[in-house]
């Protein structure tokens, strides 16, 4: 779509204030998607059919919007605010199915001797505003915008119409607006194309589908997205923010993936749209459809579905992004610290050698990777923070300096790690956790440092580790966060290391900086 | 469980008319103790589908297994007449290419 020229009147004026129509204040021309969403809130590939309405009238020169409310105001509001966002002013004004629009536009307080344009959410002209812009002949009163549909010829409901005719009694007869606008004969009635529409679910396919050819038909992929390498995506697509994509999974053509949407592996998505934080389970085929939380709208079959089996189709609990890699701000500063704490690495080598000589810790394990659904898990060259399992070892902050935190700078590196986050735990050890523990595990990435392992005397009770985790994950998208617990935890382990004797013979269980677990015995690890 | 049995093909085949609304893990398994002496009885099954608005995955699982035990008596289990809604469920999961389902029962008879 591009950019709508300024709306000019005859006399030089600009119609610079719009009435806008939304939710069920604008029945009467038609609404209804059965996905459980306003229409005008439901995104047109990359954000919401009631967005772009606006944004295309205030680049026409809308200062002013008449917001009209229906049964759901708060969605409506939450987006368009007071309009700053877009450099418009916006007032609020509610409607109902079954008020007569000319009572309304009385409310409203329009001049007669001004134009207005009308407007609704899930719809938008499309040709580009041309139909808005040149003079309107004396004696009309405006002109609307209209389309084939079927058989028929209906109103779009946009047009730009003198504020006399709005608010006059040839306005309230008991007809409908749209029947008032097509049967006026001085409204100039203009044909254009099929607008773009969230109006319906086929409307919304077949706009999304439209724009993916207008944007030159080819795979348009957001930041953040996760595909596996065996996921293939056929063009022409559009794969949106922290979306995650599953192996083997076929993408396209014609797919559209809103953001937060999550493709399991073996999926198809062919000519439909997935929307916003919506799960398509495995092996799955979603074809002519619109597929939003556990509701399935099949154009095809005009049709909409409830599915009740959430490892069919369900909806991902908002707000609970796949946790993203670390920045490259923190991956930097990782391989940096790799190399200042190289020095103290080679000191603590021989703390590290004796532990290793008695088999306590073993230098790799397994680490649950963030999904929404079902852990993943990678192997990482550094070892697991035993001191968490029930077969305990006694903590020792040197060896975790050196085992666990220093090589777990290089996954921070490579992204499989944050600096602070969750204990690392592996998938078998966080599915053995309580329900809410393993919510925690799936929306933020694990971290080299936690809150228990930079305390003095740390505390390994169930309870305080799953504090730490949770303030970890509270947490995790703040830097300076980390950079205290790093700080925190370098001081401590600088301190212990100096502590600890140098001498073989010294049973180093009884040194400070070596603490207790949930068990008093120390166990030799076998390794995993 | 509410069926209504038919006997067709000179008494070789049946067409079993599902009386019920919703199969699901509800009722799954009443269904198949239900249908499973129908199974027994006839060569080929059809079954009439036009009353039932939802199937969840128990419901799904029920119909595979009575597909599963015509089959490996070289039998033939039919659906005809699906809603809707249970129709776009099966091509969700792709059940729609493992069952043989026509629209109507005259033209799930006439493939007998």
């Amino acid at each position: 779509m591009s950019q709508a020229q300024l709306i000019q009147l005859e006399n030089g004026g600009v119609a610079d204030t719009a009435i806008l129509f939304s939710g069920a204040a604008g029945a009467e021309l038609g609404l209804g998607l059965g996905l459980g969403l306003a229409s005008e809130l439901l995104p047109l590939i990359d954000r919401p059919m009631l967005q772009r309405v606006v944004e295309w009238l205030v680049r026409g020169g809308c200062q002013q919007l008449h917001v009209v409310l229906g049964d759901e105001p708060l969605p409506v509001k939450a987006l368009l605010g007071d309009g700053s966002r877009w450099g418009c002013r916006v007032t609020y004004h509610h409607g109902s199915a079954t008020e007569h629009p000319a009572r309304l536009f009385r409310r409203l307080q329009l001049a007669p001797e001004r134009h207005y344009v009308l407007a609704n959410g899930w719809s938008l002209p499309a040709d580009n505003g041309e139909f808005l812009q040149g003079e309107i002949p004396p004696g009309a009163i405006g002109r609307a915008a209209v389309h084939a549909q079927g058989e028929s010829i209906c109103w779009s409901g946009w047009g730009l119409f003198a504020g006399a005719w709005l608010l006059g009694d040839e306005n309230s007869n008991g007809q409908s607006l749209e029947s008032c606008v097509m049967q006026e004969h001085r409204i100039t009635r203009l044909h254009m194309a099929q607008p773009w529409s969230a109006a319906t679910p086929a409307q919304l396919l077949q706009s999304s589908q439209r724009l993916l050819q207008q944007h030159g038909a080819g795979i348009e992929r957001q930041h953040s997205s996760q595909i596996h390498p065996s996921a293939t995506i056929h063009p022409p697509a559009y794969i949106g923010r922290h979306v995650r994509v599953g192996a083997n999974a076929v993408i396209g053509p014609h797919a559209v993936l809103c953001e937060g949407a999550f493709v399991d592996r073996d999926a198809l998505v062919q000519n439909a749209v997935v929307l916003p934080h919506t799960y398509i389970g495995e092996g799955l085929d979603l074809r002519n459809s619109v597929a939003r939380g556990a509701r399935l709208a099949n154009t095809a079959l005009e049709t909409v579905v409830e599915i009740r089996d959430p490892d069919l189709l369900s909806a991902l609990p908002l707000g609970a992004e796949p946790a993203s890699p670390p920045a490259w701000q923190e991956r930097l500063l990782a391989l940096t610290l790799r190399l200042v704490l190289a020095p103290l690495q080679l000191l603590t080598y021989p703390t590290a050698r004796r532990a290793q000589a008695t088999g306590l810790r073993p230098r790799r394990s397994r680490v649950i990777q963030p999904g929404h659904t079902g852990p993943t898990e990678v192997e990482v060259n550094m070892a697991s923070p035993a001191w968490l399992d029930s077969t305990t070892e006694p903590f020792n902050r040197t060896l975790h300096f050196h085992d666990t935190f220093y090589p777990g700078l290089r996954e921070v590196v490579r992204g499989r790690l944050r600096l602070a986050g969750p204990a690392p735990r592996s998938a078998a050890a966080v599915g053995a956790l309580a329900e809410e523990w393993q919510a925690l595990y799936l929306k933020a990435r694990c971290g080299v440092l936690s809150e228990i392992v930079t305390q003095s005397i740390p505390d390994f009770s169930p309870e305080m580790q799953l504090a730490s985790d949770a303030m970890a994950c509270a947490t995790q998208r703040h830097l300076r966060q980390a950079f205290g617990l790093l700080w925190r935890y370098l001081i401590l382990t600088l301190r212990d290391f100096r502590a600890v004797p140098k001498t073989p013979s010294v049973d180093s269980s009884h040194a400070p900086g070596v603490h207790r677990g949930k068990s008093s015995t120390v166990h030799h690890r076998s390794a995993q | 469980m509410q069926l209504d049995i038919e006997k067709i093909n000179d008494g070789t085949g049946a067409i079993v008319t599902l009386r019920i609304d919703n199969l699901d893990a509800g009722n799954a398994k009443a269904f198949k103790e239900a249908l499973q002496p129908v199974l027994d009885a006839n060569k080929a099954v059809l079954i009439d589908m036009s009353q039932l608005n939802f199937v969840d995955s128990s419901g799904l699982g029920a119909l595979l297994s009575c597909l599963r035990a015509m089959n490996n008596k070289e039998g033939e289990l039919k659906l005809f007449a699906m809603t809707k809604p249970v129709q776009a469920l099966f091509e969700l999961v792709r059940m729609h290419r493992i069952f043989a389902i026509y629209n109507s029962r005259e033209e799930a008879l006439s493939s007998l």
